[in-house]
């Protein structure tokens, strides 16, 4: 994958391979620091968490992508991973875990039952987590392939590359 | 199955039980509403010492309206007997059983909310798969399976996104970045907990779950503890209810096999075969022995996969890392030759009414056999890791012990009731598939702590490896699926040439296919027990009920017997040897 923009490093001409100096802008920078520390809250509810294990286990390590630490805590994690089916009963409890992560956070909907419900259309089933919190990138697949949950973790990264990252927010 | 445990039986209903018929394997005797409880009595004096499942079927507009239905199994005759008592649609009521069987007071809690069945004498009828606030009963047939009823403000992102597309901006809006707006006032809370204070000043209440990183699973437990000691619990789930039993009722017989996959995801293959079993005993088809010997080789491999998961699980849980990457790196290969055959890493859909999705592909038993000697490489390596290490045996001997009489009072199955020492297991007691003629051990603890259950669940990973060289060598040419076009699809060139075998496809695609009126209950042991279906039919191509007798479900019941006493920290093993699967618990 290319992204968009890269960041231009120079190393010291002599043999000493050091950093001596380098030109960027400050979105680039952190954006490219954000998006290799990506701490996951595995929100994990269902048939999903099988290939959740998988993905973050030997063959595949997540790992290399800086983003293989889960939090098992809300508040020091800034990847909301939901991982599997999410009912009208575990509702308030996403709404609440949101809720509780420190901007800058993103959301994953990882499988077809967070993306839209899936093919559980009937009274239980929240037809997609987009009707509880906003989300950044959706992962297809009943469950997904580790390669799809790997595919996803890149685009989010480049999402994060490119985008905004507003030091001083209007925000109160 | 014999008739002189039905016989002990029939004797002990007294005139119900003269009355009483064999359907497919069960005793089944009518009782009275108000009758339950003395049937209920003189079947456990009779030895049906463990009470299944407590379900009830919706006959509108017929009156009276509902079968209340109960299945019982005795261990030592291994018989089952379903009593049927018909309740009527205005305040439908019937005896519980709370007092003669420890797990009566938690099942009859979701035939309760599911069908609104009052249930005389249980003192507990909180909603356990449904919340707090949810009006109706879903499992009613005048209930419609789309409405929801919210529990929190919920947002429509396809309606934001018509409304910006008619105010003229461009039809690529993205979704919103605003989360659904909080509720009003606190946040409400699903379940209603049964205390919510502590007992005295120097004790505190604290609340596990559902989301909680150490529970694998999506479980709500609510400890009251005096220092690390638990001294009592109240046990929620249905945190992934997600309406499996409705579901099926609106798709074909066949339609519904992806959403049986779906109930114990570890084990996906066990639920397929047990379902079409089930469809295919109402049917009257009798499989063919390739399928026969194909179907129990790959209930053992995945019985494999689902052990590896659970310990690999339970391990990391406490801290065993390596031993968890070990596992998992089996399982991976395990998921990649299964998705070699089915398609799928997780989720097959691989069963079907009358046979299979396919045959095997070409090279498939040799990879199963490269397969089978890394376990026992793996497996050996983790057996030297942490049988013996002071850490692992600290925190599970003797903690979450279970003796045998409160296992089967709780309906406890599987790999938990064998860890008591009870040696029952479906695959020797009843023999389905193929499994009277394989060679095999039951494999028990003694003591039925979580040691025991990590042990069992090693042992028994041991003996599907046996018994999946021994299928290989059974394993006979010959098709897989059976020629009826009642259930089997047409060859695909025949479909397109002529116009019988057209019609035999459509008829089968768009009415599913016809399944004659009846009632059936199948049972395999799945890798946590007892896994019964239970189908009615009304004798048309989509089912009339499904009912899953989820051993995870009936187990949660009797969770707390396991916890009470121990330290917190002691849930962590405790609830991951039980390994309480959400899709299946939930369903």
């Amino acid at each position: 994958m290319t992204y968009d923009r890269t960041i231009p490093i120079a190393p010291v001409p002599a043999k000493s391979g050091a950093l001596e100096w380098m030109t960027t802008r400050k979105d680039e920078l952190i954006g490219w620091a954000r998006k290799f520390s990506l701490f996951p809250y595995p929100f994990v509810t269902a048939c999903c968490a099988m290939e959740f294990m998988a993905v973050s286990s030997t063959p595949y390590d997540t790992d290399r992508f800086g983003a293989a630490l889960p939090r098992f805590s809300p508040r020091q994690s800034d990847l909301l991973m939901v991982v599997g089916t999410v009912t009208h009963k575990q509702a308030p409890v996403l709404r609440k875990v949101y809720e509780q992560m420190c901007e800058p956070k993103w959301v994953m909907a990882f499988g077809a039952c967070a993306t839209s419900g899936g093919f559980y259309q009937n009274y239980a089933a929240v037809a997609g987590i987009d009707r509880i919190v906003p989300v950044d990138v959706y992962v297809p697949g009943c469950p997904p392939r580790p390669e799809t949950v790997i595919d996803a973790i890149m685009q989010l990264q480049q999402r994060i590359a490119t985008a905004k990252h507003p030091i001083v927010t209007d925000k109160v | 199955m014999g008739g002189n445990g039905f016989a002990a039986i029939r004797a002990s209903l007294g005139a119900a039980g003269e009355r009483a018929v064999v359907e497919h394997d069960i005793l089944v005797a009518a009782v009275a509403p108000d009758g339950v409880r003395a049937a209920a009595e003189a079947l456990k004096r009779a030895g049906c010492d463990i009470l299944l499942d407590v379900t009830a079927t919706d006959w509108l507009p017929r009156e009276p309206r509902f079968d209340v239905v109960w299945h019982f199994y005795s261990t030592g005759a291994f018989v089952r007997v379903r009593l049927k008592a018909q309740v009527p649609g205005s305040a439908p009521a019937v005896d519980s059983l709370a007092g003669v069987y420890g797990a009566a007071e938690y099942i009859e809690r979701e035939c309760h909310e599911m069908y609104g069945i009052a249930f005389r004498g249980n003192r507990d009828l909180r909603p356990i798969l449904l919340y707090e606030g949810f009006v109706g009963h879903p499992l009613r047939k005048d209930y419609d399976k789309l409405a929801e009823q919210p529990l929190i403000p919920m947002r429509d992102p396809l309606a934001e996104r018509a409304a910006a597309a008619a105010a003229g901006e461009s039809a690529a809006v993205l979704p919103s970045r605003e989360p659904s707006p909080l509720p009003e006032g606190p946040m409400p809370n699903p379940v209603r907990p049964a205390f919510d204070r502590a007992s005295r000043e120097d004790r505190v209440v604290v609340n596990i779950g559902p989301s909680h990183p150490a529970t694998h699973g999506t479980v709500q437990i609510i400890a009251e503890l005096e220092g690390e000691k638990i001294l009592r619990v109240d046990v929620h789930c249905g945190y992934l209810h997600r309406g499996f039993e409705k579901e099926c009722e609106s798709h074909t017989w066949h339609n519904l096999i992806p959403y049986v996959d779906r109930l114990n995801y570890c084990s996906a293959l066990i639920n397929n075969f047990a379902y079409v079993e089930g469809v295919e005993k109402l049917m009257g088809i009798a499989i063919t022995r390739r399928c026969v010997v194909l179907r129990t080789l790959l209930s053992e491999y995945s019985r494999l996969a689902d052990h590896l998961t659970c310990i690999a699980a339970s391990l990391m849980e406490l801290g065993a890392m390596t031993a968890f990457l070990y596992l998992v790196m089996l399982r991976d290969w395990i998921y990649e030759h299964l998705a070699d055959l089915t398609g799928a890493r997780v989720t097959y859909s691989y069963g079907r009414i009358g046979g299979l999705a396919r045959d095997l592909p070409d090279g498939w038993l040799d990879r199963l056999e490269w397969i089978l000697g890394q376990y026992d490489e793996f497996v050996g390596r983790v057996h030297g890791l942490v049988d013996r290490n002071r850490i692992f045996i600290d925190r599970m001997r003797d903690v979450g012990v279970l003796t045998q009489a409160e296992a089967l009072d709780y309906g406890y199955t599987g790999p938990l009731l064998r860890s008591t020492g009870l040696p029952r297991d479906l695959r020797k007691d009843t023999p389905y598939l193929a499994y009277a003629e394989l060679d095999f051990e039951v494999p028990v603890g003694i003591k039925g702590d979580n040691y025991d259950r990590y042990y069992v669940r090693m042992r028994e990973m041991d003996e599907s490896v046996h018994m999946i060289r021994q299928c290989v060598d059974l394993l006979p040419d010959g098709p897989v699926d059976v020629d009826d076009r009642r259930c089997t699809f047409p060859p695909k060139p025949l479909v397109y040439k002529e116009i019988e075998s057209l019609i035999n496809h459509f008829k089968l695609v768009i009415d599913g296919p016809v399944v004659p009126a009846g009632e059936v209950y199948t049972a395999h042991e799945s890798p946590n027990g007892e896994l019964g279906f239970f189908l009615v039919s009304n004798g048309s191509g989509t089912p009339h009920k499904v009912h899953v007798r989820a051993p995870s479900f009936v187990h949660l019941g009797g969770l707390h017997r396991m916890i009470v006493g121990d330290q917190l920290a002691d849930i962590v093993p405790t609830f991951g040897s039980v390994n309480m699967i959400g899709g299946e618990c939930d369903r």
